[in-house]
């Protein structure tokens, strides 16, 4: 069905779902939504698959004209999501009326936000996923002026409003939890303290592939390098002692020492951070850390 | 000698250690682990993959828990160490693929003759006499990291990583080497290019190359020539 034109494309809009994962070995990247709680609780509120296709807007949102009738859902950073000149409220499934117009106004919190529609978008698949790989040109695509998109058959929405239980994942984007790294070897003694201590900034080369931090450098021995088997949220720090926090987007292997990983329930955090956003780490466990995972998803068990 | 650590909340890297320089006993280690682990289909287990001296084992920390998978990877690790599962079968015949090494393909031929003390015809016919074999893929989709770098072709990278080199760039950073499937940044120094395409979506598996797989280089400064051969780019 078609269900919206695309007046204006945004800074970057892609088509995300939960991603390709299982092709790490081909040198494939699962990419998805950077953001999967998200992207989760938009599709379920529209009555999709948690991991049906939805718009990743970033920053600067995209301006669509509504084909159809249709119930969406916005969820993730406060973009000023608007239809036929009021605000939509995110975090809660809403009506679009055929004709009007779903834009996006001045950012006020968060970096992505995700638009499902009921029925999910309908893109190019790769590898079973119709996720847009943004560095390798594969899978789903990214908007353009002009482009029609296209929907599949709705399910019945969830009338719900997670607003009131959402705010932990997003309270302090900033601050990441992180269990130690692989490869301390690589490190001198006090470097992750050195981590811990920060403070650090987002650099602006930060893209899905990863997040580069300005702050202060981590001390590393001069090792020769090897590339070992890399996954997003894997903290690698490169000759000049700045961390890179590895995205959804990033290559399978990597050449830098880890001194840190984030944990799966901060990648929504991650996800959020914006060009100078202060970032500070939090060392927790493996057990705190699965024990934060899985209390973040059952935030969205009653859909 | 086998460490399993973790990384992050959802992975385990097992790790064989060992010296900074890639070689073939380490990369097959590596290999038979990988598949042994893939072989036991533990639960909660998403995917496995490989680089130089370790597998991480992907696994979702909501379907199962780590220390689960931390058991079976120590069981599997013990038994991998106790018996060793049988070296794969070989690929048949190595691939041959042309490789370009006109001055423009071959950006850093001045300095690698300076310094490795070799004319650049013995330098070009050292790295074409060997049969390397992939060891590693990915970085990019469709990437193969050959090897055995011999001693005397051991390269340092640059200081300062070029921005973009064009697909198919050949090039070696210390005792890594390999062939870029799409357009990189790159620390390598580059020794040619090849017109072999190495990663197409249309083709199932869209690798043309996989972990095991053997490859010769056939030398030519026509590039023109080579580049015809395969019209992609």
């Amino acid at each position: 069905m078609k269900a919206f034109r695309v007046l204006e494309a945004g800074l970057l809009t892609t088509v995300q779902d939960g991603g390709r994962p299982g092709h790490r070995a081909a040198g494939v990247a699962p990419g998805g939504a950077f953001d999967p709680f998200a992207l989760r609780a938009a599709n379920l509120l529209c009555g999709n698959p948690e991991d049906a296709a939805a718009l990743e807007v970033t920053y600067r949102g995209p301006k669509l004209q509504a084909l159809a009738d249709a119930v969406l859902a916005v969820c993730g950073a406060d973009l000023s999501a608007s239809a036929a000149g009021r605000l939509v409220p995110r975090w809660r499934p809403v009506t679009i009326r055929r004709g009007s117009v779903l834009g996006f106004g001045s950012r006020v919190s968060g970096c992505r936000a995700y638009l499902a529609v009921a029925g999910g978008f309908l893109a190019p698949g790769f590898l079973g996923s119709r996720s847009t790989d943004v560095r390798c040109g594969v899978g789903g695509f990214a908007l353009a002026p002009g482009m029609i998109l296209e929907t599949g058959k709705p399910g019945r929405p969830r009338l719900a409003d997670l607003a009131p239980r959402v705010p932990a994942v997003y309270d302090a984007p900033g601050d990441l939890r992180v269990v130690l790294g692989p490869d301390l070897e690589a490190f001198p003694a006090g470097s992750f303290e050195s981590l811990v201590a920060g403070p650090f900034r987002v650099h602006s080369a930060s893209d899905r592939s990863g997040l580069r931090l300005d702050g202060p450098a981590i001390p590393r021995l001069p090792e020769d390098v090897l590339s070992e088997p890399v996954a997003a949220g894997h903290i690698q720090v490169p000759p000049d002692g700045r961390p890179i926090i590895l995205g959804p987007e990033c290559g399978s292997i990597g050449g830098y020492p880890r001194i840190a990983c984030l944990i799966a329930a901060d990648l929504p955090r991650l996800a959020q951070l914006l060009p100078n956003d202060p970032v500070r780490f939090l060392a927790v466990d493996v057990d705190e850390a699965r024990w934060l995972t899985a209390a973040q998803r059952g935030l969205l068990d009653a859909l | 000698m086998i460490e399993i650590r973790p990384a992050g909340d959802t992975g385990w890297l097992v790790s064989l250690g060992g010296p900074a320089r890639p070689d073939a006993g380490t990369v097959q280690r590596v290999r038979r682990l990988k598949s042994r682990v893939d072989r036991a289909g533990v639960p909660g287990v998403i995917e496995t993959h490989v680089g130089y001296r370790s597998v991480l084992v992907s696994y979702d920390p909501v379907a199962v828990n780590p220390a689960t998978v931390r058991s079976a990877l120590d069981r599997i690790a013990a038994e991998e160490a106790a018996a060793p599962s049988p070296v794969p079968d070989e690929a048949g015949r190595p691939k041959h693929l042309g490789l370009c090494i006109c001055p423009k393909c071959a950006a850093d031929r001045g300095f690698a003759v300076r310094a490795l003390g070799l004319g650049w015809d013995e330098i070009v016919r050292r790295f074409c006499a060997v049969t390397w074999e992939v060891w590693v893929t990915g970085f990019q989709p469709g990437c193969p990291f050959l090897g055995p770098v011999p001693e005397e072709l051991n390269l340092p990278r640059l200081d300062a990583p070029r921005i973009r080199v064009p697909a198919g760039s050949v090039g070696i950073g210390g005792w890594q080497t390999g062939i870029y499937a799409a357009p990189s940044p790159s620390g390598w120094r580059l020794i040619g290019r090849s017109p072999a395409v190495l990663f197409d979506p249309r083709r199932d598996p869209p690798n043309r190359f996989a972990v095991g797989d053997r490859i010769v280089f056939d030398p030519s400064a026509d590039h023109a020539l080579l580049f015809r051969a395969e019209p992609r780019r």
